[in-house]
């Protein structure tokens, strides 16, 4: 993630020949169009957010090897590009001068996005500001699209590679287990990019990072590096990995267990995270949520992951959090939430860090697994992520719902055994919730959500009756605590809710998506983000 | 033409309406027609926040507002979030969107509100197929409502005559038409597009007489955009000049019909065709691109003359 001010993290671009190199999480079909519009639009993109952009152009068009760094440039009179200049570094291709092109072929790639176009030469190269060569080509007539199905890489400078444990890689060779040194040149959740000594062949394996394995697979790249795709045994060999990854990509985040629990409760304070919700807590209610945090420390990357961002003198800026809340019918269910930030306009770059670690961390655990998000659309940071999110994944799909939310209080009146539960443990607390359901019910424990709200029941498939909301609230309270238990409860927000009674709460937006849609959700997130902050500095 | 990077340049559009996310897919569907005007483009479901914003950036000068305002008139609204826009002496417009099927009320609003300037589907805003096409209509009637404001048909007529004889009809035409042909490929704003096709006129006013020019300070300050009365006579010169696009656009139209009263356009034309190659400046290559369409406006609104001199 690129800071305004730190840009010594550089993500790896997207490489479209990358894909086929066993790190695809899902790819789409490549889409041609041949509509102007839709190619204006594209180039506009590219032209728009230098930062957030890569192109490569391919003197061998046909084959497409060794594509050449480039940028994309055009007389700003225009429009539209009638004619797209390529700009070289002369470093880049020595030899590019001498070459004589009639056609190239170009990819560029925007906020994940790769596009492929080809293109005749309309002059030859010649030397462009001393250090550069230049050629000028005829604007696309085509595009081919194909979304980046891969998740970011950070690109290891020397200063990086000293922040890793030592790391080999582990293979049988001929029966005999060789151990061999490799540096790490790019790092992923799902895969790194190595060098070593002698070449890998296609094989399986484990690396050893410091005092731990994970088991992998090494596939060669034409260049004489290895991918090595992590097959993660369990989700605490997947944690573990992820807190050395996060030092790389996420250098101000750490575990909220870093921290004391009252400089959390001061930076919920401080950023309004209670007030805006139940309003200040009770030292009842503090006392309460401390404890519940100490039962959620062994629940780190089982159940929940819960990190803080640091500002540049340490202190805690931000936080936010994942957790396993619901099952639908086998699949988990993960939230994100439990995120606040103190506005400080410098900082903008960590509060978007506080969103992306999120998705990049459940796209890449090892089970499969559906996301769930509630938001207030007055935010429009987060309504702009949302629907951006959802109307690039499919314009008719249904994956945010507009909803009403209500604080119920519900008996332990009944016992519905017709509702299927599911009781499952998050570090040393309970935590019961609905499996075969449309009606999602889950509780416990009590302060998983700061503010109470993962005791929840969401309600938003199958047409429920209040009736039925109010069996399925009675036997959680019923099945949990055998006491009255107060729950959110989410519903369309043209339902009749007030049989429900209960009082009135924020959220009024409802996200639910599937794994393989994170990637998507990044790029939402990144693009977002970027027009975000350059609404605030035109301002 | 609403989708180019300039084409809402210092303006801000605003999305209002109170039916859940769409005033964000609104925002999001222009976005995805027009990356380049994607942060000039803010929408709210909270009417105290979009005013809020309104008095705060007031450069909100066009409101594509949904017709569901909840509680309060739509009218109502459109004119409130308008009225920090139109206290610096410029008009607000925008366009009313339905669900669907036009009301009755958004009928009584269009009509209530002359500068909502048309009333449409929601469902075709947010087709991706659609919404550019769209933008670009609006665009087009903004800057035609926009232009109409500033210079009313009498008064356009009023300066036409005044310009004369230092500007004839045929020299009026020649430079209209010619701009209307290059700005279409050119990345040029709203107002610069009116400056363009009325400086002429105004600099021509203004030497035969300045005082008709008083009350109408608006309308000189757009005209100023392009500073057509200083051009250059060597069109070349134009092409490497260090000024706006819409000075050396201007420059190159007063140029063109410099050359067209001399009987020297066509030669000239020919001249700059041997300019015309890969690199050179886009103004250059689109106006050798156009040198038949140029010369044909030149030869049809010479006949048109001499048909009526002759009549």
């Amino acid at each position: 993630m690129r800071s305004p001010t730190n840009r010594t993290l550089r993500i790896v671009p997207f490489n479209p020949s990358d894909y086929s190199l066993a790190e695809v999480l899902s790819k789409e079909d490549q889409s041609l169009t041949e509509n102007m519009r839709d190619i204006s639009a594209a180039l506009s993109l590219y032209f728009q957010w230098e930062p957030y952009r890569s192109s490569l152009v391919y003197p061998d068009y046909k084959s497409k090897t060794k594509g050449v760094p480039c940028s994309m440039d055009y007389d700003r009179d225009e429009r539209t590009p009638t004619e797209i200049s390529i700009i070289i570094k002369k470093e880049a291709f020595s030899n590019f001068a001498q070459t004589q092109f009639q056609k190239l072929a170009i990819r560029f790639e925007v906020f994940r996005t790769c596009y492929e176009f080809e293109a005749s030469a309309l002059s030859p190269p010649e030397i462009f500001n001393d250090d550069y060569f230049r050629i000028i080509i005829t604007p696309p007539r085509a595009l081919k699209t194909f979304k980046s199905r891969r998740l970011p890489r950070i690109e290891m400078t020397s200063i990086l590679k000293e922040k890793l444990p030592k790391t080999t890689w582990n293979q049988a060779i001929d029966g005999q287990n060789n151990e061999i040194d490799v540096t790490i040149e790019e790092m992923g959740l799902k895969s790194i990019k190595v060098k070593c000594s002698q070449r890998l062949g296609k094989a399986f394996g484990k690396l050893k990072m410091g005092d731990f394995e994970i088991p992998a697979e090494a596939t060669p790249t034409p260049e004489g590096d290895s991918i090595l795709l992590f097959n993660f045994e369990n989700n605490e060999s997947f944690g573990r990995y992820f807190d050395v990854y996060r030092l790389l990509a996420y250098p101000s985040l750490s575990p909220r267990s870093s921290f004391s629990a009252d400089a959390i409760i001061q930076l919920y304070q401080m950023s309004n995270y209670f007030g805006k919700f139940e309003g200040e807590k009770s030292n009842e209610q503090i006392r309460d949520i401390k404890s519940n945090w100490k039962d959620l420390e062994t629940a780190q990357h089982l159940t929940t992951a819960d990190y803080v961002a640091r500002d540049d003198d340490g202190a805690p800026f931000g936080a936010s959090s994942v957790a396993l809340s619901f099952y639908n019918d086998d699949r988990p269910v993960w939230v994100f939430h439990q995120l606040c930030s103190m506005k400080i306009e410098k900082y903008v770059y960590l509060t978007g860090q506080l969103y992306m670690w999120r998705a990049e961390y459940l796209a890449a655990r090892p089970e499969p697994l559906e996301i769930a998000v509630w938001f207030h659309s007055r935010s429009r940071w987060l309504e702009r992520i949302y629907v951006k999110y959802s109307m690039q994944t499919n314009y008719n799909s249904n994956v945010l719902y507009p909803i009403i939310d209500r604080r119920c209080t519900f008996e332990p009146n009944t016992n519905d055994s017709s509702i299927k539960l599911r009781e499952y443990c998050v570090g040393t607390a309970r935590r019961i919730c609905t499996t075969s359901s449309p009606v999602w019910a889950a509780a416990g424990p009590r302060f998983l959500n700061a503010n109470e709200n993962l005791d929840c029941i969401v309600a938003l498939w199958g047409n429920p009756t209040s009736a039925q909301i109010k069996v399925h609230g009675e036997t959680i309270s019923s099945r949990l605590t055998g006491a009255p238990t107060t729950i959110l409860v989410t519903v369309p927000h043209d339902f009749n809710i007030n049989e429900l009674g209960g009082a009135p709460q924020l959220s009024d937006r409802f996200c639910h998506f599937k794994k393989n849609q994170l990637i998507d959700l990044l790029a939402s997130v990144e693009h977002s983000i970027a027009v975000t902050t350059r609404k605030f500095n035109n301002a | 033409m609403g989708t180019h990077d300039r084409a809402w340049a210092g303006l801000t559009l605003l999305v209002y309406g109170k039916r859940p996310m769409a005033p964000m897919q609104i925002e999001q569907a222009v976005a995805n027609a027009s990356p380049a005007n994607e942060v000039k483009i803010e929408s709210f479901e909270e009417y105290d926040d979009a005013l809020d914003f309104c008095k705060s950036q007031r450069d909100v000068g066009f409101v594509l507002l949904h017709e569901n305002c909840g509680n309060l008139p739509t009218a109502d609204v459109f004119r409130q979030l308008a009225k920090p826009y139109e206290k610096k002496g410029w008009p607000c417009f925008g366009v009313l969107i339905h669900d669907g099927t036009e009301s009755i009320t958004g009928l009584k609003t269009m009509q209530q509100c002359s500068n909502l300037l048309k009333y449409i589907s929601i469902q075709d805003l947010l087709d991706k197929r659609k919404t550019a096409l769209i933008l670009d209509d609006v665009w087009e009637n903004f800057s035609i409502a926009f232009q109409r404001h500033v210079i009313p048909r009498a008064l356009e007529e009023t300066f036409l005559s005044l310009a004369k004889p230092e500007l004839t009809t045929t020299d009026v035409h020649f430079m209209d038409r010619v701009n209307t042909l290059l700005a279409a490929s050119l990345n040029l704003s709203w107002i610069e597009t009116i400056s363009l096709r009325w400086a002429p006129i105004v600099g021509a006013v203004r030497n035969r007489n300045p005082s008709a020019l008083e009350p109408h300070e608006a309308l000189v300050q757009i005209c100023s955009l392009s500073n057509s009365s200083s051009a250059p006579n060597d069109m070349l010169e134009i092409f490497q000049t260090k000024t706006t696009l819409c000075t050396r656009l201007g420059h190159s139209i007063v140029a063109l019909n410099r050359l067209r009263q001399n009987k020297m356009l066509d030669s000239f034309l020919k001249t700059l065709g041997t300019q015309n190659k890969p690199g050179a400046p886009a103004l250059l290559r689109l106006i050798v691109n156009e040198r038949d369409k140029i010369l044909q406006i030149a030869h049809e609104e010479e006949a048109a003359t001499y048909h009526e001199a002759a009549g």
